[in-house]
Parts: structure tokens; sequence; C-alpha cells
């Protein structure tokens, strides 16, 4: 059966279709869960909270994106006030604007795209790069996390979080610009 | 430099994507921009291991999710 008709059957009352849909769905959440947090234990939480959220909200869905978009925006939303309640954002806004005015020149082209360091299985560089991502205010990291790691276009992402298709532009390229920046950081300690 | 997310992002336009591409070949700063965009976000892909859902969260989110059925 497909998404479509078990989403139809759901709203019907039928529960098995309803934990059909999430049986299909829940690795990905209970994962977008693990690289919004973290950790597993608020894994865990956003898993729930975001299934019986979809539960409670299931009349309401219209179908005009599919179920897994909104399940996303689900978790995302539940996400976003979490990170935000637990002010895990250690850099402000007005930092991430200064990277991205180029007010300063953030890799002085010092060209790290060769360095010997810099491979996927470096753990070292894998530690930095996510302490950055832990780093970044909750409404770029969430954008971050959905498009360059989740791969969700930067349409689907807008319309996850209710945004304009340019802001999400602007919020993914700001965060590249700071992520980057921290691993020239990281390039610069170690020499070409 | 701002067409660089852009252009990672496949979201210039045909004309546009071919003065870019020209660009990066004559200027240095801009291809190392480019490469070291790129390889940051290459990098970022490999952050996260696939984890299974624990056994114990597993059931306990069924019996929430269930719970309501009942409201």
């Amino acid at each position: 059966m497909n998404e479509i008709e078990l989403v139809e059957k759901a709203k019907l009352g039928d529960t098995k279709a309803f934990e059909e849909l999430m049986r299909r769905t829940q690795d990905k959440i209970y994962n977008l869960g693990i690289k919004f947090f973290g950790n597993k234990e608020d894994a865990a939480d956003l898993l729930q909270e975001t299934y019986i959220k979809a539960y409670e909200s299931l009349p309401n869905f219209e179908g005009r994106s599919s179920f897994s978009t909104w399940l996303y925006r689900i978790a995302t939303n539940f996400a976003l006030m979490k990170l935000r309640k637990e002010k895990m954002k250690k850099v402000s806004i007005e930092e991430l604007k200064e990277i991205s005015d180029g007010s300063k020149d953030s890799i002085d082209f010092y060209d790290w795209s060769e360095n010997p360091y810099l491979h996927y299985k470096n753990e070292e560089l894998k530690e930095i790069l996510n302490e950055a991502i832990n780093s970044l205010p909750p409404k770029y990291k969430t954008i971050f996390i959905l498009h360059d790691i989740e791969g969700l276009s930067i349409q689907e992402v807008a319309k996850i979080l209710s945004l304009s298709v340019p802001t999400v532009k602007t919020r993914i390229h700001r965060s590249r610009l700071y992520l980057r920046e921290k691993l020239s950081e990281y390039f610069k300690k170690k020499g070409n | 430099m701002k067409y660089i997310s852009e252009y990672i992002d496949r979201e210039l336009e045909d004309a546009l994507r071919e003065v870019f591409e020209e660009h990066i070949r004559i200027c240095r700063k801009c291809r190392i921009n480019l490469h070291s965009m790129e390889k940051t976000i290459f990098i970022s892909k490999f952050l996260y291991k696939e984890e299974k859902i624990p056994k114990k969260v597993k059931k306990k989110l069924y019996y929430r999710v269930r719970m309501r059925y009942k409201k």
C-alpha cells in the first residue's frame, strides 16, 4: 500500500495504517533527532513527540506535501523549540553576520582543499566540524542539517520551515561560511 | 563570491553558471573558496553514522502512541 492510501486509512481511524506509516519513517526521524541534538536521549524524545503530534494533527493533514515532509516539519519545529530553550547557541547571530558580510576575509586565500589532513576518516577534523555545527544558532543549524546533511532541497526546507527560498539560501550560505572558517582555522594550525 | 552556494546547489541559471565557471577558471581566490566550501559540505556528510532505534525506545514510542488511540 502506498503512503497516500495509508494516510487516508489512518485519517479514518485505522491505527494499523498509522503504525505502518510509523514503521516506514521512524528510523529517519530518530536519526534526524541525533543530528539535531547529538545524543540518543533527546533523539528518543523527538521521536515520540513527533508521532504523538502527528497522530493528533492527522485530521488537519491535507496532503499538500508528502507525509514524510510533514513529519520533518513537526520534528524540526520540536527541535527548534528545544534547541532554543536550551540556548545551545554559542555563537551570536551577529558573529555569523560578520562572517557572511565578508567584512573579514574568512579564508585568507588559504587553500586547504588538498591538505593531507582533509579526510573523512580524520576523527579530529570531524570533531571540530561537529562542534562547529553544534555551535550554530538553531535556525542555522536546522537548515544546514536538513539541506547539506539530509539532502533535502532548498524548496523542501523552505516548505518545512515556512520560510522563503531566499531566506533558506542565505542561511545555508552563512552556515557554510561559518563552518568553513572553523575548518580553515584547524588546517592553519596543522599547516600544509 | 556570493554565487558560490547557489552554484553548489545548482540553483544558478545556465547563463550565469557558465559565467561563474569561466570566472572560477581564472580566479584563484574564488576557486579556493569554492573548493573549500565543497569539501566542508563533503566532510559534513560523514559525521553521522546511521543509528538503530533502541528496542526500549521503540516500545515506549508505540505504547505512548497507542495510549492516544484510546482518548
